[in-house]
């Protein structure tokens, strides 16, 4: 049976040590301290954000993909403020709030009224992310259906040559998911421990990264918070640490920003 | 041989399900055709019959969300969020502290339906461990709707060539038009039509089987 590519991955009996390049230390000082994620810019595709919690702290930007098939491609896009009937999305708002306080975030809500369809509302997503020149997407979703296998790819490929990173929820069911299986991304899981800023790097890919994401407190809609625990809460840590990252040293590249972060590693040498 | 009827596999299922997390509830909801609904098929627990035959739309709540990303997830607290309360008590009486959710997602990738854990006690000291147990229950569910769905094709692949065997031309060319896109609605209810007769019971069992045997044996003799 295909092992879940889960957290277990990154308990400390099972994860090796790594070799980081070596930073100019002290190395987390280098990398964000004093930066706060400003002129960063961070979309957040998911169910949409409710941009008044309080924890979230009002957004840059927002727009909505729809299933339409008048559309081309199938896909409208609806500009303006939306709300977030679900929560999720609130929740990895306020995750990457508090991590990069000044960072410009943007709701990209691709989760619809139909699951038919929904692979093409993931890739206009990232599209619109990739036009918009975003900084940093966070993506706390997946999709196994093999029909996208190669659009996603392509795509992701297109991000990453243009220096942009994407973050994405490692899946913990059994099989490939897409885009989180990519080299072009940075696969994210739930990983044990109270720390925002800790971050482990797995030498057995695909899941590369495990960062908080364990029963931790996290913003919900109607303004609420609530307790959860799910990989999609560890990929905007990551996401979070990445704007702050950027904002002191603008233009790296993904396959930089995949060094520093390994660097950084709690189990790096 | 298939289950003999999906919904009482399910049913059994969730029922192991909240026992194993000595949870207050378990459910499976199922993505309805249209794609837009997930249909609470299964249910055990506090609220189970006030949850059964409900559907809920897939833009709304956390199962929706678990079955449009994919993702297994772990939620408490829940019911400090109004919106979720209401949503919950528009569908059962039942409002829950925490959810455990996971995706069923069948071998093309698509999500065939959602489980969730209702306040499980027995949980481990590792809710990403809870979150690990659920998903491959998951999978083994969107493994049993699966073979059941093959089944269902193969039950009306039999009986079209039986009920219009002048236009069929056979069992192979039967099978083939089934494994088009639409099936159609007059199939499906000859589908869910042998099921109900499949799940009666074991005699019930044993005369869909003899049908199923009847059937095929007419097919041989006439190709």
């Amino acid at each position: 049976m295909t092992q879940p590519e889960w957290s277990s991955a990154f308990a400390a009996d099972v994860l090796d040590v790594v070799r980081g390049l070596p930073l100019p230390a002290p190395t987390r000082e280098w990398a964000w301290e004093g930066a706060t994620g400003a002129a960063v810019k961070v979309a957040v595709v998911d169910s949409g954000i409710d941009a008044d919690h309080p924890r979230v702290g009002g957004i840059s930007g927002s727009v909505a993909f729809e299933v339409n098939s008048d559309a081309p491609d199938g896909v409208r896009i609806v500009e303006g403020p939306h709300d977030d009937v679900v929560g999720h999305g609130t929740a990895c708002a306020a995750i990457i709030r508090s991590l990069a306080p000044e960072a410009e975030i943007y709701s990209v809500k691709v989760l619809g009224a139909n699951l038919k369809g929904k692979g093409a509302l993931f890739y206009a997503g990232i599209r619109w992310a990739i036009d918009a020149r975003m900084d940093v997407v966070n993506m706390s979703l997946s999709s196994k259906s093999s029909e996208w296998f190669a659009p996603l790819h392509e795509i992701t490929d297109e991000a990453y040559f243009r220096n942009i990173i994407l973050v994405c929820a490692a899946n913990n069911m059994p099989g490939p998911t897409y885009p989180s299986q990519f080299a072009s991304v940075l696969s994210v899981a739930a990983r044990e421990g109270d720390n925002s800023w800790a971050i482990a790097y797995n030498p057995n890919p695909p899941v590369e990264f495990g960062a908080r994401g364990i029963d931790i407190d996290v913003a919900w809609s109607g303004g609420e918070s609530i307790e959860a625990t799910g990989n999609s809460f560890a990929t905007p840590h990551v996401a979070g640490m990445v704007a702050r990252l950027l904002s002191k040293h603008p233009g790296l590249t993904p396959f930089q920003v995949k060094s520093v972060l390994q660097a950084l590693a709690d189990n790096a040498r | 041989m298939r289950p003999l009827a999906l919904d009482a596999e399910l049913q059994k299922a969730v029922a192991n399900t909240r026992s194993v997390f000595a949870a207050e509830a378990c459910s499976c909801a199922r993505v309805e055709p249209g794609g837009a609904q997930l249909r609470f098929v299964a249910a055990d627990g506090t609220g189970a019959d006030a949850i059964l035959g409900v559907s809920i739309p897939v833009s709304r709540g956390i199962a929706g969300w678990v079955a449009m990303s994919g993702q297994p997830i772990v939620v408490s607290d829940v019911a400090a969020d109004s919106r979720f309360a209401r949503d919950v008590a528009e569908s059962t009486s039942y409002v829950p502290e925490t959810i455990l959710a996971a995706p069923l997602v069948d071998m093309d990738g698509e999500v065939a339906g959602v489980i969730e854990v209702l306040d499980p006690q027995a949980r481990s000291d590792h809710s990403g461990h809870d979150l690990a147990v659920l998903a491959l229950v998951a999978t083994q569910l969107a493994s049993i709707i699966r073979l059941s769905a093959m089944y269902d094709a193969l039950g009306t692949g039999l009986l079209r060539t039986l009920a219009d065997p002048e236009r069929s031309g056979g069992f192979d060319e039967a099978l083939s038009q089934l494994a088009g896109e639409d099936t159609g609605v007059a199939l499906d209810d000859l589908a869910s039509a042998f099921r109900e007769v499949a799940g009666g019971g074991p005699a019930a069992a044993r005369l869909a089987e003899r049908i199923l045997r009847e059937i095929g044996a007419y097919v041989r003799g006439r190709v």
